[in-house]
């Protein structure tokens, strides 16, 4: 009698195998948004827990790593938003507390010191677009903006991306 | 345009190239960053979610104001009667909201401040000048007090207000 063997897989392996294979590869591309590789692991990690309990609608969808990344990309604007509004907030306050400083590492490329000095919105169409490979109509659709707006959005990160690393080269 | 995608695709690959932590570890530190403390009491509402621990405070401006002193304002100030409740929630999935004792204190103008110990059922009440109170809460069933809850709160408020706050 010829032998076989039935697997049976669950969410929880589904989305462990999706976390294995993608893992790294997020975590790299949102560090760049969120303007830490440490911000960003929390957020990949996060988004990972969300897909664990949207898994029977999100495992239908022809990339589930696309949602993943969505979600930690909004993760990381909400992160960085907070973190203004608490900056607020101690000012208003009058706090006399000393606000976190922004760890850098030295040994990060410069590129990536200069992505932190960029608006959230640009840092993500230029990963989207040079990281990804998106097109502009695939970004309006993933950021649901018009492509109008994509296309300015990418034009003038990369303009300012270009003179941030222009001077740093002129000074530096 | 070859130079910024090189550059910055060897970024993320830089940025990417560290062991992942496990799957499962990852998911329950995830879960317990979601899990949290609330406050709950009567009418009106003020929410205070903040980040790991969410505190919520409902408020009772309406019967039994009176006219009382209050330390470090000048004046004599109703006071608002404000009771709630201290509550964990967050944590595995169906997870049902469990009472906490702690400390409850509110910091109001002029220094002023008020604490309270809430009793074994988590409940609580005390007396509040109108006025921009800082409330804290701790339980030292929940991360043995280390982690407090605060949030900016006026009182009384005319209607529900919903607050949101993260603390990291």
């Amino acid at each position: 009698m010829p032998g076989g063997v039935i697997s049976m897989t669950t969410a929880a392996d589904e989305v462990a195998e999706l976390y294995d294979v993608t893992y790294r590869r997020l975590v790299g591309q949102v560090a760049l948004v969120a303007g830490s590789r440490a911000d960003a692991e929390e957020c990949v990690q996060d988004a990972f827990a969300r897909l664990l309990v949207r898994w029977d609608k999100v495992g239908r969808y022809e990339q589930p790593e696309a949602w993943v990344r969505l979600v930690a990309f909004r993760l990381a604007a909400n992160r960085r938003r907070r973190l203004v509004n608490e900056a607020k907030a101690l000012l208003r306050l009058r706090a006399t507390r000393e606000p976190a400083a922004v760890e850098q590492d030295l040994a990060e490329p410069r590129i990536v010191q200069s992505m932190r000095e960029l608006a959230p919105a640009h840092r993500t169409v230029l990963v989207l677009h040079y990281v990804i490979g998106l097109e502009v109509s695939e970004m309006a659709d993933v950021l649901g903006v018009p492509p109008g707006t994509v296309k300015s959005r990418l034009a003038r990160a990369r303009e300012r991306l270009r003179s941030i690393l222009d001077l740093e080269a002129t000074h530096g | 345009m070859d130079d910024l995608r090189t550059a910055l695709r060897n970024a993320a690959d830089v940025a990417g190239q560290q062991a992942h932590p496990d799957f499962a570890a990852v998911v329950t530190r995830a879960r317990r960053r979601r899990t949290g403390i609330r406050v709950v009491a009567a009418t009106a509402a003020v929410a205070v979610v903040a980040g790991a621990v969410a505190l919520v405070l409902l408020f009772t401006p309406g019967p039994g104001q009176r006219r009382a002193p209050v330390p470090g304002t000048s004046g004599t100030p109703s006071l608002s009667p404000v009771r709630g409740q201290l509550l964990q929630v967050g944590g595995p999935r169906g997870a049902q909201p469990r009472r906490l004792s702690g400390v409850v204190t509110a910091h109001g103008p002029d220094d002023a401040a008020v604490q309270v110990r809430t009793g074994r059922d988590g409940a609580f009440s005390l007396r509040l000048a109108p006025g921009r109170w800082q409330l804290s809460a701790t339980s030292a069933q929940y991360f043995a007090g280390t982690v407090p809850c605060t949030a900016q709160v006026v009182v009384p408020t005319a209607k529900p207000v919903t607050i949101t706050c993260n603390i990291k």
